[in-house]
C-alpha cells in the first residue's frame, strides 16, 4: 500500500493501480470513454485528465494510464483539468450531437452545449476503440478496424464490406459507449450495423426446446472451442440461454431427488 | 572482396585513392535524385558518347547531391595535375566543349563554380585558376562546417574504396577490434550527441538504457522517414555517402547488442530506395555487412522497409506499428521503445544524420566532437534553408551559429531587394521568429528560451509579402491531413482550428473565433497523445500573438496581405 492525496484528501492506495482506478475505488467520478476494465488502456479520448504534483513531476496526466505512487498528489477538478475537459467535450458534442449517452455524460460535468459548428448529426461513434479492441483482444475475431486517418478516421471492416469474421456475438454493440454500433434480430436474423457499414448479418440457430431463434452458428462454433465441457454440452444440445438454464436445473433437481 | 583485416582495408584505401585522384582525366556528374530530375542522366550518357567518339580515356563516375539541388546539375572536372573542379547547371549543349578542352587540357570555362582541395594547385599556378575561389570561401559552401556532407557531391557514393580512401570504416574497425560495446556508448555518451530527429534526446543514453534492456533480439531502426516538409538532409546523406550510415547502424548494432537493422525509408522516395538496396548488396559483397563484419566475428543484417506515406509514420513509436504491418498510429509510452519496441523487443530509431554522426565519434574520439557546438548541443547540424533566400539548400553549421549569420550571410538574404518577414526555425512545429529577433543562436536550448524549436533543422525564410494568416491556414491543412485521429485533441481540435483559420482567412470571423482558436491550441498542445497533435498549435499561437496586424487586415477586410 501507498499513501498519496485525492483531490485534498490523505488516502491509502494498492501500488500498480493506475489513478483512475484508485479515484472510482474512492468515489471520484472521472469521466471517460476509451477506458474499460476488460481491455488494456489505450488513452485516447482524454477525458480522464488529472492535474498531479508531489512524487511526480507537476503537470497533466491522463489518469488510466499513470500508475499511482507514494507521495502523489492527484487533483480530478482543478481548474486547468475543467477547462480542457470541457474542451473535450465540447469537440466531442460537436462531432457527435445526437448521441443520448454522450450529451448525458457532458451534462454530468457541466458542459451543456457545444460552441463550435455541429456535424451531421447521426455519427455517434466517438473513435474510442473499444469495440476495435474488444473484437480483437477478447474475441480473437478481428472483423473491426480502423481506417482513414485524421477527422475521416471511422470504425469499420475489412474494404468496408460485410465482415467475414465477425462471428456475430454483438460484443461490439455492448461495449460501444455512445451507441454508434447497433444490434437488431428481427426475424430469424441478427444484424450487426454502424451508420455506414454492415459488420454482420446472420442467419439464427433456433433452440431446440423452445424454437426461438438465439444465435449465430459462428458464434457457437466459437463458444464450443473456447469454453469448458458445460457450455459445451448446451451448445451440443442446441439450445437457448434459457431453456439451456432450465434443464440444467432440471437436471439437477432430478439428481438430487435420486 | 570481402574486407577480413587491417591489410584488406588498406588495400581497398590504395585503390579508393587511385580512383580519386587518377592520372588521366576524369569527370564526376552528381546523379542523386534532384540530379537525375534535372537531366543528370542524359548528360551522363552524352559525355560517354562524345568521349569515344573523340577517343579519349576519361574516367567517368557518379557522386551525390552536395545539398545544393537548384544547381544541379553538377559536374566535377579534374585535369592531371590541376585541382578538382566544380561546374554548376552544365547542361548537354555545354558536353561538346568541355570534352574538346579536356582533349586539349584546357581548363573548361563555362560554369565554372570553384575548385575543390586547392592545395594540389599551389604546385603548378594556372592564370585562370587565380580567379577561381576554393570552396570553403564560394558561397553557398562559405561559413559551412561540412562533416556529414563534407564527401556528399564528391565521392562515388556506391563506391566502397572510395569511401575508405576517405578514412571511412576505420570507426568500425577500430570499434569491432579494439573497444568493448560498453566503450562505444561510453563514447557517445562522451561526445554528447543528440538526436537529430528533433526531440534532441541524448543518444548515448538511450543506447546505454537499450543495452542493459533484455530480450532475445534488439532492432536497430534508422528513421529515414522524412517527411518535414522542405527537408531533405536525410536523403542528401543516404543518396551522397551511404555507407557513412551503414557504418553508424552498425556501430549502434554492435554498441547495445543488435544484429538486425532496418531502414524505415520514406515512400516518396523511390530511387533512393533502389540506390540504397544497392549499396546494402555492395556493402555485404565487401563483408562490412551480414556475417563476420570486418572479420571481427559480428553478424548484422539490414534490411529497408518502406513507409506508406504517412507523416505520423516518423514518430517513433507510430513508425514500429508500421514495421509491424498495422496502421501507423503513435502508441502509448510507457513502455518506451528501449523496453518493449519492435515486435515488443527492445529498439533504438534513430535518424539518419544521428546515426552518420557516430563513425566520425568513434574515429576521432569523443573528445574531439564535444568541441564542436555549444555547452549543451554538441556537434553539427544540416538545415534545410528554404523560402525567400538567394541560396536555398543545405547548410552544415556547428550548433550555435547564429541565424541572422545564416539567412543573410550564407543563404545570400532575401531575393529582389525585399525584406525578410521572418522566419520558421523548424519547421513545421517551429515557431515564426520575426524579422527583428533574429539574432538568436541556432541550439535547441537558445530557440526554447525564445520558445521555438531547431526540430529536424528545416529554415523557411518569408519576405515582405508573405502572409502569416496564409502561411498558418496552410500548414494547419498540413496537420490535419497527416494527423492520425487517435485522440480526440489532435483529431477534433487541430481540425477545428483549421475551420476557424480558414472563417479568418476569408473575414467571415472575428477576434472571438482567434481566441477560440488560441484556447483549442492550448488544449491539443497539452493534451495530446503523440508530437504532431503537441506540437501542431506552436506557430499558430505564436503566429497569433507576433503578427497581429496580419490577422487584422484578414478580420477587417477578408483579404490577403499576400495579393494586396
Amino acid at each position: 500500500m501507498i499513501q498519496m492525496t485525492l483531490n485534498d484528501k490523505e488516502i491509502e492506495a494498492s501500488e500498480n493501480s493506475t489513478i483512475l482506478e484508485v479515484a472510482r475505488k474512492n468515489g471520484i467520478d472521472i469521466p471517460t470513454l476509451c477506458y474499460h476494465e476488460a481491455l488494456e488502456p489505450f488513452g485516447v479520448c482524454r477525458l480522464c485528465i488529472v492535474e498531479v504534483g508531489g512524487a511526480l513531476r507537476k503537470g497533466i496526466r491522463i489518469s488510466c494510464i499513470q500508475n499511482v505512487v507514494d507521495g502523489l498528489i492527484v487533483d480530478t477538478e482543478s481548474e486547468r483539468v475543467k477547462r480542457n475537459r470541457r474542451f473535450l467535450f465540447e469537440l466531442l458534442l460537436a462531432r457527435s450531437p445526437d448521441s443520448k449517452e454522450l450529451i448525458d455524460l457532458a451534462a454530468k460535468h457541466g458542459v451543456f452545449e457545444s460552441r463550435f459548428y455541429e456535424a451531421d448529426s447521426d455519427d455517434n461513434c466517438v473513435r474510442c476503440g473499444l469495440c476495435v479492441r474488444v473484437c480483437r483482444d477478447k474475441i480473437g475475431a478481428y472483423a473491426l478496424c480502423f481506417a482513414h486517418r485524421g477527422y475521416d478516421r471511422m470504425v469499420t471492416t475489412d474494404f468496408e464490406l460485410l465482415s467475414e469474421y465477425c462471428i456475430g456475438c454483438g460484443t461490439c454493440a455492448q461495449i460501444c459507449p455512445t451507441g454508434a454500433i447497433k444490434m437488431k434480430d428481427e426475424e430469424g436474423e441478427r444484424i450487426i450495423y454502424t451508420k455506414s457499414v454492415v459488420i454482420g448479418k446472420f442467419e439464427l440457430e433456433t433452440c431446440g426446446k423452445c424454437g426461438m431463434p438465439y444465435a449465430s452458428r459462428k458464434y457457437l462454433d466459437f463458444v464450443k472451442r473456447n469454453s469448458d465441457d458445460a457450455m459445451a454440452v448446451s451448445v451440443e444440445r442446441n439450445l437457448c440461454p434459457t431453456c439451456a438454464r432450465r434443464t440444467g436445473a432440471i437436471n439437477l433437481v432430478g439428481q438430487m431427488t435420486l | 572482396m570481402k574486407i577480413k583485416n587491417m591489410k584488406d582495408l588498406d588495400k581497398v584505401k590504395e585503390i579508393g585513392m587511385k580512383s580519386l585522384f587518377p592520372k588521366g582525366p576524369q569527370i564526376r556528374i552528381s546523379m542523386s535524385t534532384c540530379g537525375l530530375a534535372l537531366g543528370a542522366d542524359d548528360l551522363f550518357q552524352k559525355i560517354t558518347r562524345e568521349k569515344d567518339k573523340k577517343g579519349i580515356k576519361i574516367s567517368l563516375h557518379q557522386t551525390g547531391c552536395s545539398g545544393f539541388c537548384n544547381l544541379e546539375p553538377m559536374a566535377i572536372v579534374k585535369l592531371p595535375g590541376k585541382p578538382a573542379l566544380l561546374y554548376t547547371q552544365v547542361t548537354v549543349e555545354n558536353v561538346e566543349q568541355i570534352i574538346r578542352d579536356i582533349k586539349k587540357k584546357k581548363i573548361p570555362q563555362k560554369g565554372l563554380f570553384c575548385m575543390i582541395g586547392s592545395d594540389s594547385a599551389a604546385a603548378k599556378p594556372d592564370p585562370v585558376l587565380n580567379a577561381v575561389p576554393d570552396y570553403r570561401d564560394a558561397s553557398p559552401f562559405k561559413g559551412q562546417h561540412r562533416m556529414l556532407l563534407g564527401n556528399c557531391g564528391i565521392i562515388d557514393p556506391l563506391s566502397v574504396s572510395e569511401y575508405v580512401a576517405m578514412a571511412g570504416y576505420s570507426g568500425l574497425f577500430k570499434a569491432l577490434y579494439q573497444m568493448r560495446p560498453e566503450e562505444v556508448i561510453k563514447e557517445v555518451v562522451e561526445s554528447g550527441l543528440r538526436g537529430r530527429g528533433g526531440a534532441w534526446f541524448p543518444t548515448g543514453f538511450k543506447w546505454d538504457m537499450a543495452s542493459k534492456s533484455s530480450g532475445d533480439e534488439k532492432f536497430v531502426i534508422c528513421n529515414a522517414d522524412e517527411g518535414d516538409p522542405g527537408a531533405y538532409k536525410d536523403r542528401t546523406i543516404m543518396e551522397g555517402n551511404p555507407f557513412k550510415l551503414f557504418e553508424g547502424i552498425v556501430l549502434a548494432g554492435y554498441a547495445i547488442g543488435s544484429h538486425h537493422g532496418i531502414i524505415y525509408l520514406r515512400e516518396e522516395y523511390h530511387h533512393t530506395f533502389g540506390f540504397l538496396s544497392n549499396a546494402i548488396e555492395i556493402a555485404k559483397r565487401f563483408g562490412l555487412l551480414g556475417k563476420n563484419i570486418l572479420g571481427s566475428g559480428f553478424n548484422f543484417a539490414l534490411n529497408i522497409v518502406r513507409g506508406g506515406g504517412s507523416y505520423v509514420c516518423g514518430e517513433e513509436t507510430a513508425l514500429m506499428d508500421s514495421l509491424e504491418g498495422e496502421v501507423g498510429d503513435p502508441r502509448l509510452r510507457p513502455p518506451f521503445p528501449i523496453e518493449k519496441g519492435l515486435w515488443a523487443r527492445p529498439t533504438i530509431v534513430n535518424n539518419v544524420e544521428t546515426l552518420s554522426n557516430v563513425p566520425l565519434i568513434i574515429q576521432n574520439g569523443g573528445k574531439w566532437y564535444k568541441n564542436i557546438g555549444t555547452e549543451k548541443a554538441k556537434g553539427t547540424k544540416i538545415l534545410s534553408v528554404i523560402g525567400n533566400v538567394k541560396h536555398p539548400g543545405l547548410y552544415e553549421i556547428p550548433l550555435g551559429t547564429n541565424l541572422k549569420q545564416v539567412i543573410f550571410e550564407m543563404a545570400g538574404g532575401p531575393v529582389n531587394g525585399k525584406s525578410i518577414k521572418a522566419v520558421q526555425v523548424g519547421s513545421p512545429f517551429g515557431t515564426f521568429i520575426p524579422a527583428d529577433k533574429l539574432n538568436v543562436s541556432l541550439d535547441p536550448e537558445s530557440l526554447r528560451e525564445i520558445g521555438s524549436m531547431i526540430g529536424s533543422g528545416v529554415i523557411v525564410a518569408l519576405d515582405q509579402d508573405a502572409c502569416i494568416v496564409d502561411i498558418l491556414h496552410h500548414l494547419l491543412t498540413f496537420f490535419v491531413e497527416e494527423s492520425c485521429g487517435k485522440c480526440v485533441p489532435c483529431r477534433e481540435g487541430v481540425s477545428r482550428m483549421e475551420e476557424l483559420m480558414i472563417e479568418i482567412y476569408n473575414g467571415r470571423a472575428g477576434m472571438n473565433e482567434l481566441d477560440i482558436i488560441n484556447e483549442l491550441g492550448e488544449t491539443a498542445r497539452d493534451f495530446s497523445l503523440c508530437a504532431l497533435g503537441g506540437g501542431a498549435p506552436a506557430p499558430i499561437l505564436n503566429g497569433i500573438k507576433d503578427f497581429k496586424k496580419d490577422f487584422e487586415a484578414h478580420i477587417k477586410t477578408g483579404k490577403c496581405l499576400r495579393f494586396s
